[in-house]
């Protein structure tokens, strides 16, 4: 379908680049439309006491983020939730940079056995839909006592967030030549130290993709929170919207919105500090 | 200062025999160029002498104590690379400084011994700057300042001029070897360029497939090549290797193949009255031949092939039978492709090689 609609396109490539350019904007335009209306209704409904034919705001109010100050009936307190995600996403971050900064490491330059196997298992591990380890999952959890608890959450997603977060370090770690850590041996220093003082700073970059994946897949996690977290006081902000959501009770799209629009805050913050990192993994992470 | 020595050096990796049993002895102040084609095996060797890489089998002595086991960074070896393996995250300054750092030194003497370094090396000024901030000459510098800085017993060069442009290189080759000059650290030197090695090294210790061929000062390598492989690899252009038989001729000794005979001197009769039917390799420097437009007594016909002017010399490429050979001289003929000339050679200067082993033999007269 692509293909033909470049095909047309070339029809008016004697009229010059200008006209291909407005036609792929309006394409382009197009085809985000829903996206784009979806977001705008979110942020307007969010501000707006009364919308006409479901999409034109009438009256701008702040009544919705009313949730930011009390408590709404029946839901636990915003900020309790908000500090739980808060946890939850740093943690994850935390202990996957810690982790895969050596991972990756060992991955990029020592050869052992299963090396690779390890390499291509670690993408399909990756592509894994979690909700099929749920059950057994619950086992694990219950046996280690961490059913209800943050925790629990947290290591299951830095389990299943290593192979990534170790593929994307290692990616980084290629892209150093072994002259630079050689220089390091011979200037006086051991391997380990030369790992620490050369080596972890060069990386950087790549940390900070991996920090930033580590956050948003904590930040955004739903699925083991809605199954393993039934005690309201450790919801997180996910499980909060479900709740709004999911009540048999009318649901008010006011609070929804505004909700979902302070949910989505950490993750522009984090895309807009972290751009250039991340562009840097389609030249670099990618690299076998 | 150190005396370096190999003894029966190998290293494998998987099936392959990058080092096969070398000996060598670097002595204590020595510059030793290690010198051969990529893949020969000599920054393998280098390597195991730094101790990044570990030896299969044998032995690494530093004045007389082994080496095998010690780790790089308590070798007291400093090392320049070719990429120069500059810290990119770090300053000028903190790349020198490094080596000191390790030495838990105070601060004070650190810059003092900075300054000391980069006062001669013309980098004095650059020492805030990152390296990417500086042209590849200036990293070269740098590279060479952190690998003094901590005074080294041994320093270890590998291809540190490959990536300089052709000025800069003849300009670092005398800076490295008055360097040397100066502080008298013993030096390996690892290069495939044969012109660094001759200007440079007090010996070289040529490598192909593993092996050491020779180990000796530039003159002798040059002069006293002992196989074809060494011959051929130093001088440019390389000597011409002619396949040859001796043949004796009611009592006078030709070097022979089809399309030509060359007569030699009555004082090799003894030395060539054992070598005859035997397939020989003949090689002629480039230098030694001479061409002329006349016959004269002993000389060959050829036809000129191509030729090569390089400025203030010319490279004749004549052809005798099937081959060609490389005539190099300063004189100017006024020739073109396709002319008939004549050729000789220094009867005294020409080397004769087993065809099949390729070993020289000794054909000098007593």
């Amino acid at each position: 379908m692509m293909e033909s609609r470049e095909f047309k396109l070339s029809f008016f490539q004697k009229h010059g680049e200008k006209i291909k350019n407005t036609i792929v904007i309006i394409i382009l335009l197009v085809i985000s439309l829903p996206i784009i209306l979806s977001y705008l209704w979110l942020v307007l409904n969010s501000f707006a006491s009364e919308m006409k034919y479901g999409i034109i705001p009438t009256k701008f109010t702040l009544e919705h983020w009313r949730f930011l100050i009390e408590s709404v009936k029946g839901y636990p307190n915003i900020w309790q939730v908000t500090l739980n995600t808060f946890i939850v996403a740093i943690m994850v971050m935390l202990l996957e940079l810690f982790i895969t900064s050596f991972a990756g490491y060992a991955l990029s330059r020592y050869k052992f056995r299963g090396r690779k196997t390890m390499l291509l298992t670690i993408l399909v591990l990756h592509s894994f839909p979690s909700v099929s380890l749920l059950v057994a999952v619950y086992y694990v959890l219950r046996t280690l006592n961490l059913i209800n608890s943050l925790w629990g959450i947290i290591l299951l997603k830095v389990a299943l967030e290593i192979p990534w977060g170790a593929w994307i370090m290692k990616g980084f770690y290629d892209q150093l030549p072994w002259e630079i850590e050689w220089a390091g041996t011979v200037d006086g220093y051991s391997r380990i130290q030369v790992f620490f003082k050369v080596m972890l700073p060069l990386v950087r970059p790549g940390m900070a993709v991996t920090a930033i994946f580590g956050f948003l897949s904590g930040w955004s996690e739903f699925i083991f929170i809605n199954t393993f977290i039934l005690n309201q006081q450790t919801w997180t902000l996910s499980r909060y919207i479900k709740g709004v959501i999911g009540d048999f009770r009318f649901v008010d799209y006011g609070l929804l919105t505004s909700i979902s629009l302070f949910y989505m805050i950490p993750t522009l913050v984090f895309y807009f500090f972290a751009n250039k990192y991340l562009l840097q993994v389609n030249i670099t992470g990618t690299k076998g | 200062m150190a005396r370096i020595l190999l003894k029966n050096l190998s290293k494998h990796f998987k099936n392959v025999k990058a080092v096969d049993n070398i000996n060598l002895e670097i002595k204590d102040g020595e510059f030793t160029v290690l010198l051969g084609p990529s893949g020969c095996g000599k920054t393998t060797t280098l390597l195991m002498i730094a101790g990044i890489y570990k030896p299969t089998t044998g032995g690494i002595y530093f004045d007389d104590q082994i080496m095998n086991n010690v780790p790089p960074k308590d070798r007291g070896i400093g090392m320049v690379f070719q990429s120069y393996a500059l810290y990119p995250h770090m300053t000028l300054y903190d790349n020198i400084a490094f080596p000191l750092r390790a030495q838990k030194m105070k601060k004070d003497e650190i810059d003092r011994l900075v300054r000391e370094v980069t006062k001669n090396l013309d980098i004095g000024k650059l020492l805030d700057r990152k390296p990417f901030q500086i042209s590849g000459g200036q990293q070269q510098r740098v590279a060479i300042a952190r690998a003094l800085v901590k005074k080294p017993k041994i320093l270890l060069f590998d291809e540190p001029l490959s990536n300089l442009d052709a000025a800069l290189r003849s300009y670092m080759r005398a800076e490295i070897k008055k360097l040397q000059n100066d502080l008298g650290i013993t030096t390996v030197y690892v290069t495939h360029d044969q012109l660094e090695a001759m200007t440079m090294a007090d010996r070289i210790a040529v490598f192909s497939m593993g092996k050491i061929q020779q180990y000796d000062t530039a003159d002798n390598i040059y002069n006293y090549p002992a196989n074809v492989f060494v011959a051929t690899f130093v001088g440019t252009p390389a000597m011409n290797i002619l396949n040859v038989e001796v043949k004796n001729y009611n009592g006078d000794f030709y070097l022979q193949d089809e399309g030509f005979k060359f007569k030699t001197l009555p004082q090799r009769k003894e030395i060539l009255s054992n070598l005859v039917e035997k397939k020989l390799k003949l090689g002629i420097r480039p230098e030694h031949i001479r061409l002329s437009l006349k016959e004269t007594e002993n000389s060959i016909p050829a036809e000129v092939y191509v030729l090569e002017p390089l400025g203030r010399e010319v490279i004749y490429n004549i052809k005798i039978g099937n081959n060609i050979l490389k005539v190099l001289t300063e004189e100017r003929m006024d020739l073109k492709p396709g002319d008939r000339i004549f050729m000789d050679f220094d009867r005294n200067r020409y080397h004769l090689f087993d065809a099949e082993t390729g070993k020289a033999i000794d054909i000098s007269i007593r």
